[in-house]
């Protein structure tokens, strides 16, 4: 057995060591590259022709050899062909009869007019038209999420922090606002939305990092 | 070199080993091709021509075999047993070859057929073995078949690197032996392992970091 091979002589690529040296592995930047196993002498010099006799015995197996009719071991004597179809017979009328056919029914010529019909429907299928939502449904709706939204961001302000500028005086529990949404609040009432949506705009300006804050802390995410 | 002249070389029709004039860059006459030195491709050509395709394929194995064998051996650790592997790698290869895509890389498809069977191998292994054998007796398995290796020497830093090796998931040591040994492009080892880029760098650091703290803990 040979304990070397030509792989093993090769010094690592420097981008290697400097992965390395990036993940803190200096052990392993300080291995030696060669690998400790052994294998035969001369195993790669010969194995290309080993492999092509081995392809070739592959494919002369892959043709069919001629086996010859002679059978090597002997049969049962005469008197055991004799009896055979008699019992053969005679346990094949006692086994219940398993009908390979299809127990489902298919309508008089299904299959023969099948090919057509596709054929037809394809030519005839216009594609359909996409659902179109109203603009206006759309706008009400994402005003409707909006109003919700400032009035429990007021409401987190006021119940958690004190804030700078004191215009707010209600204080009222998440529990409360919840109960007058489902009151009062129309997610249809555009006026009541639109109103809501300008008072945003004119006293506080809410970051999209607020809003999920306060979507994750009141359970309303 | 890429042989110009494929056509003249691959259809000369009678003795593939005597005729072969390539021409050089200059685009003269000048040698008897070189097999050794034509590229993949034309090795490829070569193939799919009856009267050099048993030539063709030769130079195919020599030029590929020992990344292979070492790719397939780091993972099996026996001799014996990475060469049946490697034996059946090359007929499926000469099975498969007609069909192979050349645009595809061939270095990387070699790969792909070295490292399914060689996990196919070890997946065998383990059924066999869990039949007669507990859990901690299978695990055990690559490592007393490290301990049976010749020249195995439990003190020499080469042999602990093979113990931490072995102690790794069977894809993070297929990764770490592609990248650390056979210093594998990310990309090209994305292409053979059918994993994204990002996942195989992952997994790379996870298998140093593993080894890494093995290596100290010895």
């Amino acid at each position: 057995m040979n304990n070397i091979d030509s792989l093993n002589s090769m010094k690592r690529a420097e981008h290697i060591q400097a992965e390395l040296n990036e993940l803190g592995a200096k052990v392993l930047m300080n291995m030696p590259s060669t690998m400790p196993y052994s294998l035969p002498i001369n195993y790669f010099a010969t194995l290309s022709e080993e492999i092509s006799d081995v392809v070739k015995i592959s494919n002369l197996t892959e043709k069919q050899p001629d086996w010859g009719n002679k059978m090597p071991f002997e049969g049962p004597g005469l008197a055991y062909f004799e009896g055979l179809s008699a019992q053969i017979m005679a346990k094949v009328d006692t086994e219940p009869e398993w009908s390979k056919s299809n127990p489902f029914a298919v309508p008089n010529g299904y299959f023969e007019s099948l090919p057509a019909a596709i054929i037809a429907k394809a030519k005839t299928e216009v594609p359909k038209a996409k659902k179109r939502v109203p603009l206006f449904r759309t706008m009400q709706l994402a005003a409707s999420m909006a109003l919700i939204f400032f009035t429990g961001f007021v409401v987190m302000k006021m119940n958690n922090v004190k804030m700078q500028d004191s215009k707010f005086t209600v204080t009222a529990s998440d529990a409360d606002i919840r109960n007058y949404v489902d009151a009062n609040l129309d997610d249809f009432d555009t006026d009541l939305i639109i109103n809501g949506l300008a008072q945003t705009n004119s006293t506080i300006s809410i970051s999209d990092a607020e809003i999920k804050e306060y979507l994750d802390e009141t359970g309303w995410n | 070199m890429n042989v110009k002249n494929n056509k003249e070389i691959y259809e000369a029709p009678l003795n593939f080993l005597t005729f072969g004039r390539s021409i050089n860059k200059n685009g003269q006459n000048c040698c008897m091709a070189d097999w050794s030195q034509m590229d993949d491709g034309s090795l490829l050509s070569a193939f799919k021509i009856e009267a050099t395709k048993e030539r063709a394929f030769s130079e195919l194995i020599k030029r590929y075999q020992e990344r292979l064998y070492w790719h397939i051996r780091r993972m099996v650790v026996h001799h014996e047993d990475t060469n049946d592997i490697l034996q059946n790698v090359f007929i499926k290869v000469w099975k498969n070859l007609a069909e192979f895509r050349e645009e595809a890389n061939f270095y990387t498809w070699l790969y792909r057929i070295g490292t399914n069977e060689t996990l196919t191998y070890l997946e065998q292994q383990k059924r066999r073995s869990s039949v007669t054998m507990s859990d901690d007796e299978e695990g055990n398995g690559l490592s007393n078949k490290l301990k049976a290796e010749q020249g195995y020497d439990a003190n020499k830093i080469e042999w602990k690197l093979q113990q931490a090796i072995h102690t790794l998931p069977e894809k993070q040591k297929l990764v770490f032996n592609l990248r650390y040994y056979d210093e594998m492009p990310y990309e090209k080892m994305s292409e053979v392992l059918g994993t994204s880029e990002g996942a195989l760098k992952a997994s790379y650091h996870h298998a140093v970091k593993k080894i890494e703290a093995f290596l100290k803990d010895i």
